[in-house]
């Protein structure tokens, strides 16, 4: 029997937009701590790891592990028939074949309810370890949301380049060629605003910008991003939920044909 | 019905089904078989009444079939009860636990409302077992046992049970059985959007109690709306706890959105007594933020936190139908219904006598003043008042007979002064006893006044016998409860005396004065001048109070000191403290001396704030009181500010009027008394101004009235006293309109002004800017006002107005206008004509002189200064002839001399005057050698001097000097220049033999006023003077005492019908023996007429009623526009 309630639908429906266009389909492990969800891409170059923390839903019980095979595309219409403020609550059977979604009207006396089949979906699920990696970078998310929009205009893939106190975004493309360089900067008012670069070994990767336009879509879930890079990695992407919990990215950087 | 069916209704796990339930209740049961049958027989025998046949049904749709004993009970019982399906439903299940011996004895009725609450109140997990409600007595007993620790942090108590209506969140698999049991809890969300903060999300949700099935609660539904918005806050601050269980049987399965009825039972915690949080928030906003004093509209976090509380807990209230009791005689006034109702239904409450909220409602939209003056009187007669013995001041020191009702008021006072020993001995000196009850009592009194913001509640089960248990106790304002009786401690010594004016306030306050006249405590501050009392008076009333201390005074060592301009000290501590014989006991003063002192000080506080020590600023007085208290009323005024900062142990108002405008004149009162808490602005702004200004006149009137009824006596001249007899005869007043018609020239030039005053006006209401005008328009109607008074009132306006360059054209056309106005009237054509006549006049004049007889009053030996002359020598008085030309006018007839029918006019007339004309002035003229000086003077009569309402006047004084009256009379205007007029008038016309003007206005000094009383009062009657005090309305409004007089003339309206009613009441008051007659002089068809009119609407309106700015601007352009309509 799971049963998690959200003070607000918005934060579901963010998560939901925010991985739906780089998985289609996926596994909701729910546990007694939270909700997880883990998915990788078509081209399996991206892999997406959510974790909402118990604390991050107003109540939250689930006396059993289920597990919830949802179509996203789907899951995403019927929270849009929610508003933001709404309450928002997941219900299921133990051995559900679908899922509940009700919403509430915080003010009005107004309740809506929506099921959703569930669907098998086959997944393996990936053992990630924690490792090091050799720079860190942790920004304000609509900064790097803006880089990633502005130089996908010019060209597929996307150079990261962390030198000492510097990290550098270029992309070469065949009308043109642009960067943008960023610098350590520390806002005392905002400190959301800061830019923190930690640098272990200096790093030099591609991604490509598809997919990063892909990551990019999480960036209202928290105001800043943390941009994990080791050499011949997959990099982390990570967005902490404020509420309690995360949206992971891990993307396979491109490697140079001479390699 | 045995245990198995209970279980049944507990279980919902099990499966229901209508005939699985005959089933079994009649496998288990036998006795129900038979009663089934009884039942159905009963139907088909004899119909019973419709309703009762509803009833059946219904319940035997919920219960099943029951003995049809059991359902005709009940039926009778719940008979008139509009929901007595649900009344009946709850009252038989619970019955039919109770009688069961063992298992259920260990859980009593009430337990079924506590067991469960004991652990939901906090939403803890219920131990599995326990929930099961396990039949076994012994777990039961040992679980009681266990939570019995627990019980005495949750106390709660019962206070009453709602049916409420709910809906299900979510689709539940089973119905739902009658009684199961619900936890009501509230999910507050975490995060909320920054947007969404304040508004809050109001949901309280309804659980499924824990059972077999799912270990767990689970989610079902919540309660609508309305009862959200109450519970939400008081279960957030966990005041109430709730237990709930479903009312009424659900057929199937609850899918999303179904409605249920569940039953809930809302208990107090210990919580809703002692936590007030929010209200020490209150008290730390009070004190630093200053600011936010000024800034009402701003509500912080603490108040908006309190104004939902209070809101919640009100309402709840006012669903539970608790309403507060009220005492009478001690006894407490309810209805008996709620003896009879045994089961916690709807009624169970009601306690209150609702006479007293009809009573007010119709009051609620609009409160003039005059409903307000009855409102103080009204709470005037509390028991201890009726209680208190008449007293006399000891004889030694007071002189006077006091009146019954002051004899009373002094008792009253001491009383306040907690001066119980002195008032026993004053009663014993009275001959009069009073028992030491009455005495205890009256120390009881300020004592045992509860905090009039709150009110008494009774528990709806009162289980045990003593009060303490049997009430508590609520702040409707703030939200507050208490167990304990709030009362309120007032260390106040003083109090309000609000006599009526001409009660004698002044005597009352002496006789207090010397009753006690010295502090005889324990006096260890060096500062204290404990034998001294201030009075605090306004100028006019300085030297008044100076002389009835005289008068009253029998004991020689008791002085009083005036203390005023010259003579003040720096040091008062040398005169009043100390060893010096001589103290004053009473110090007297005016408000301006004190103004003065502090404005000089004010700004040479020490650090601490304390001024510095001087004047009156430098001791700490025994007793303060404040003579025409209202003067105060305004709080932020310096005056006021000087006030409160002067120090005394006593302290106490005399006013006739506390309110005069608002509500809130009363602030400014009670923070010179030192009301605690009242005289802390902002607490007096949230319970009084705020809610006054949102209109909730009675609660407001209310609080008011309790904070009043204390320190408050009023007594009002048509008052009767014990036997009832008015406390004061007072002769009957009559006072009448008088009309005057303008003459001529005074209308045209009337309506000159008036065309000019009506077309600028409309001008400024055509443009909107009738407001940013008003000091024009206002100008605009003095003219209109003054003009009715007397013409040369405007003509030094005019001349004002001739410096002023901006109004030159205003000037040219006004100058032009008036020079017409001269011309149209047949007049001597120069100096010269004028002269010619007028010394002609001499030798006929004083051939006539011997015998002067006017043929129109056929009265002989006029006097020479009522002489008139006219061009045909022909000598009449002058009254007679001006009335006789007005005559001849008005009946369109050529102006003719009565006696030779030559033609006159008002401007070709002459008046003698007792003055030596010398040879050479009259040969300069005439060219004639006379042998010696004429004893008299001729000279022209110019008749613009005077006016109509002149003239009337002095028609009235002759007719009174011909009555031989032998009183002062007392004339009223508000133009002081006007009463010059007047003044040169009378003694031109009367003659100064046969008057004597007084003439009292703001020009006069102090001394000057004092001489001036002092005639009038020492007023001799004699035959042919007649004393005539001419009274400038603002100067002698307050204070004076002419009750010597009983004529008054009021020459010219005011705005405000009070000012002339307090105007007056100088005559008409204690000490007036003649009937008093007052004449109010208003000029026909003129702008006087329509202040009248508005003076009407003000009384009947009143400005007590808290008008919003924009509602005094448009009334004040209402009252223009009347003074301007045809």
């Amino acid at each position: 029997m799971l049963e998690g309630k959200f003070d607000e639908a918005s934060l579901l429906k963010k998560i939901v937009d925010a991985i739906k266009d780089s998985v289609k389909l996926c596994n909701f492990n729910c546990t007694e701590h939270g909700l997880t969800v883990q998915a990788v891409d078509d081209s399996r170059v991206l892999l997406v790891s959510l974790l909402v923390g118990q604390s991050a839903f107003s109540e939250y019980r689930c006396d059993r592990d289920i597990t919830l095979g949802i179509d996203l595309e789907s899951f995403s219409k019927i929270l849009r028939c929610g508003n933001n403020e709404d309450f928002l609550t997941l219900l299921a059977e133990d051995k559900p074949d679908n899922v509940m979604t009700i919403f509430e009207d915080k003010k009005k006396e107004r309740v809506s309810e929506y099921s959703l089949k569930l669907m098998d979906i086959d997944s393996e699920f990936l053992n990630i370890d924690d490792m090091e990696y050799d720079s860190v970078i942790t920004m304000p998310s609509p900064e790097f949301a803006k880089i990633v929009k502005d130089l996908k205009n010019l060209s597929e893939s996307l150079n990261v380049v962390v030198t000492k106190d510097s990290v550098k975004f270029s992309s070469e493309g065949e009308n043109g060629s642009g960067s943008v360089i960023l610098k350590s900067y520390s806002d005392m008012d905002r400190p959301e605003e800061s830019i923190n670069i930690n640098l272990e070994n200096p790093v030099d990767l591609t991604f490509g910008l598809k997919y990063l336009n892909d990551i990019i879509k999480a960036t209202s879930l928290a105001s800043s991003i943390t941009i994990k890079l080791a050499d011949k990695t997959p990099a982390l992407f990570e967005y902490k939920l404020d509420a309690g919990g995360y949206l992971r990215f891990y993307l396979a950087p491109k490697f140079d044909e001479e390699d | 019905m045995s245990r198995e069916k209970r279980r049944f209704f507990n279980d919902p796990g099990e499966s229901i089904d209508v005939s699985e339930f005959e089933n079994s209740v009649l496998f288990n049961s036998p006795n129900n078989d038979t009663v089934e049958n009884v039942i159905k027989e009963e139907n088909v025998v004899e119909p019973v009444k419709d309703d009762f046949t509803t009833f059946q049904v219904d319940i035997t749709n919920v219960l099943g079939k029951l003995p049809f004993e059991t359902l005709k009970s009940l039926y009778d019982r719940f008979e008139d009860k509009e929901d007595k399906l649900m009344l009946a439903l709850d009252h038989h299940l619970k019955k039919e636990e109770s009688p069961k011996p063992n298992e259920y004895k260990v859980i009593p009725p009430i337990s079924l409302e506590n067991n469960p609450k004991r652990k939901r109140t906090r939403g803890i997990q219920i131990p599995f077992a326990y929930a099961k409600r396990s039949n076994s007595s012994l777990e039961q007993l040992l679980l009681k046992k266990e939570k019995s620790s627990d019980e005495e942090d949750e106390w709660k108590k019962y206070v009453g049970t709602l049916y409420a209506d709910a809906f299900a969140t979510r689709p539940y698999m089973k119905p739902l059985a009658y009684a199961k049991e619900m936890t009501i809890r509230r999910i507050k969300p975490k995060s909320l959007s920054g947007k969404d903060k304040k508004q809050d999300s109001a949901v309280v949700r309804i659980y499924t109690r824990p059972h077999d099935e799912f270990p767990e609660e689970r989610e079902i539904g919540r309660l609508k709306e309305d009862l959200t918005r109450i519970f939400a806050p008081l279960l957030d601050l966990k005041l109430i706890s709730l237990v709930s269980s479903v009312m009424v049987e659900t057929k199937k399965r609850l899918s999303t959105g179904d409605a249920f009825y569940i039953k809930i039972d809302v208990f107090l915690t210990k919580t809703a007594f002692t936590a007030k949080p929010e209200y020490n928030e209150l008290d730390n906003f009070k004190k630093n933020d200053v600011k936010a004093r000024f800034n009402f509209g701003a509500e912080t976090e603490s108040e908006s936190f309190l104004r939902l509380r209070q809101y919640a807990i009100s309402r709840l209230f006012n669903k539970l139908q608790i309403k507060s009791v009220k005492f009478k005689d001690n006894k407490e006034v309810m209805s008996t219904q709620f003896e009879m109702v045994e089961s916690p239904n709807k009624e169970s409450i009601d306690l209150e006598v609702e006479e007293t909220e009809e009573t007010f409602e119709e009051n609620e939209s609009e409160l003039n003043l005059d409903q307000l003056q009855s409102f103080y009187s009204a709470n005037q007669q509390s028991e201890i008042l009726k209680a208190l013995p008449y007293v006399i001041p000891p004889k030694e020191n007071f002189g006077l007979e006091l009146r019954n009702y002051q004899k009373h008021g002094l008792s009253w006072m001491l009383a306040r002064e907690k001066e119980l020993d002195i008032l026993k001995m004053l009663v014993e000196d009275n001959d009069d006893t009073i028992s030491q009850e009455s005495i205890d009592e009256i120390k009881l009194m300020d004592e045992g006044v509860m905090n009039p913001l709150w009110k008494t509640f009774k528990w709806p089960k009162a289980e045990a016998k003593d009060n303490l248990d049997k009430y508590f106790y609520g702040n409707i304002h703030s939200g507050e409860l208490s167990l304990e009786k709030p009362l309120i401690k007032s260390s106040v010594k003083g109090g309000i005396l609000s006599d009526e004016m001409g009660l004698g306030k002044t005597i009352s306050a002496l006789s207090l004065i010397n009753s006690v006249p010295y502090d005889t405590g324990i006096i260890d501050d060096p500062s204290y001048a404990f034998q001294t009392t201030l009075v605090i008076v306004p100028m006019s009333l300085l030297t008044q109070w100076e002389k009835e201390f005289k008068k009253c005074n029998q004991n020689s060592n008791h002085r009083c000191m005036v203390y005023y301009g010259q003579q003040s000290f720096s040091d008062l501590s040398n005169v009043l403290i100390g060893k010096t014989k001589h103290i004053p006991i009473m110090v007297v003063t005016t408000y301006g001396t004190i103004l003065s002192e502090y404005t000089k000080i004010e700004k040479r506080r020490d650090p601490d704030g304390n001024l510095p020590k001087t004047g009156l600023f430098s001791v700490k007085f025994f007793r303060i009181i404040i003579d025409e208290g209202h003067t105060i009323r305004n709080r932020t005024a310096k005056t006021s500010r000087s006030i409160f900062e002067l120090k005394a142990s006593r302290k106490w108002i005399l006013t006739g009027t506390p309110v005069i405008n608002r509500l809130d004149d009363l602030y400014s009162l009670v923070k010179y008394l030192e009301l605690e808490p009242w005289n802390n602005f902002s607490y007096w702004k949230t319970f009084i101004t705020l809610p006054f200004e949102q209109k909730q006149i009675k609660d407001t009137l209310d609080v008011v009235k309790t904070i009043l009824e204390p320190i408050f006596l009023r007594r009002t001249k048509d008052m009767k006293d014990s036997d009832g007899n008015p406390l004061v005869v007072l002769p009957p007043k009559e006072v009448e309109i008088e009309e005057i018609k303008f003459n001529d020239r005074e209308l045209k030039l009337y309506n000159w002004f008036k065309d000019k005053a009506s077309k600028s006006f409309r001008e400024s209401l055509r443009s909107g800017e009738v407001l940013r005008k008003y000091t024009q328009i206002l100008t605009h109607i003095l003219r209109l006002r003054q003009i009715c008074c007397h013409q040369d009132l405007i003509s030094k306006v005019v001349n004002d107005m001739q410096e002023e360059v901006d109004e030159e054209m205003k000037d040219e056309d006004l100058e032009i206008f008036l020079k017409e106005l001269n011309e149209d009237d047949e007049k001597f054509k120069d100096e010269t004509e004028i002269n010619q006549k007028l010394y002609s006049m001499y030798q006929p004049i004083y051939n006539q002189l011997d015998q002067v007889e006017c043929s129109i009053c056929t009265s002989t030996s006029i006097d020479m200064n009522e002489m008139i002359v006219t061009e045909c020598k022909h000598i009449f008085c002058i009254t007679c002839l001006l009335e006789h030309i007005e005559f001849q006018k008005n009946s369109n007839q050529p102006s003719v001399c009565p006696n030779c029918r030559d033609p006159i006019s008002k401007y070709k007339l002459f008046k003698i005057r007792n003055r030596i004309t010398t040879k050479a002035e009259y040969k300069f003229h005439t060219n004639k050698d006379i042998l010696e000086d004429w004893k008299f003077q001729v000279y022209l009569y110019d008749p613009t001097k005077t006016s109509s309402k002149i003239q009337a006047l002095i028609n009235h004084i002759n007719g009174l000097r011909a009555q031989n009256l032998n009183e002062p009379i007392i004339v009223f205007s508000q133009f002081s220049s006007f009463l010059d007029i007047i003044e040169n008038e009378l003694n031109l016309q009367i003659g100064n033999k046969y008057v004597k003007c007084l003439k009292f206005d703001g020009r006069l000094k102090m001394t000057e006023r004092e001489k001036l009383l002092q005639e009038f009062n020492e007023y001799k009657s004699s035959p042919n003077t007649l004393t005539i005090l001419l009274l400038s309305l603002k100067a002698g409004g307050v204070g004076l005492n002419l009750t010597s007089a009983s004529r008054a003339f009021m020459m010219d309206p005011w705005w405000s019908p009070s000012i002339e009613d307090q105007a007056i009441d100088r005559l008409h008051r204690i000490g007036q023996q003649n009937n008093v007659k007052v004449v109010r002089f208003i000029m026909e068809n003129s702008i006087e007429i329509k202040m009248l009119k508005i003076q009407e609407m003000k009384k009947s309106i009143g400005e007590i009623v808290g008008v919003e700015e924009e509602e005094k601007r448009r009334r004040r352009i209402e009252e223009i526009q009347i003074l301007f309509e045809e």
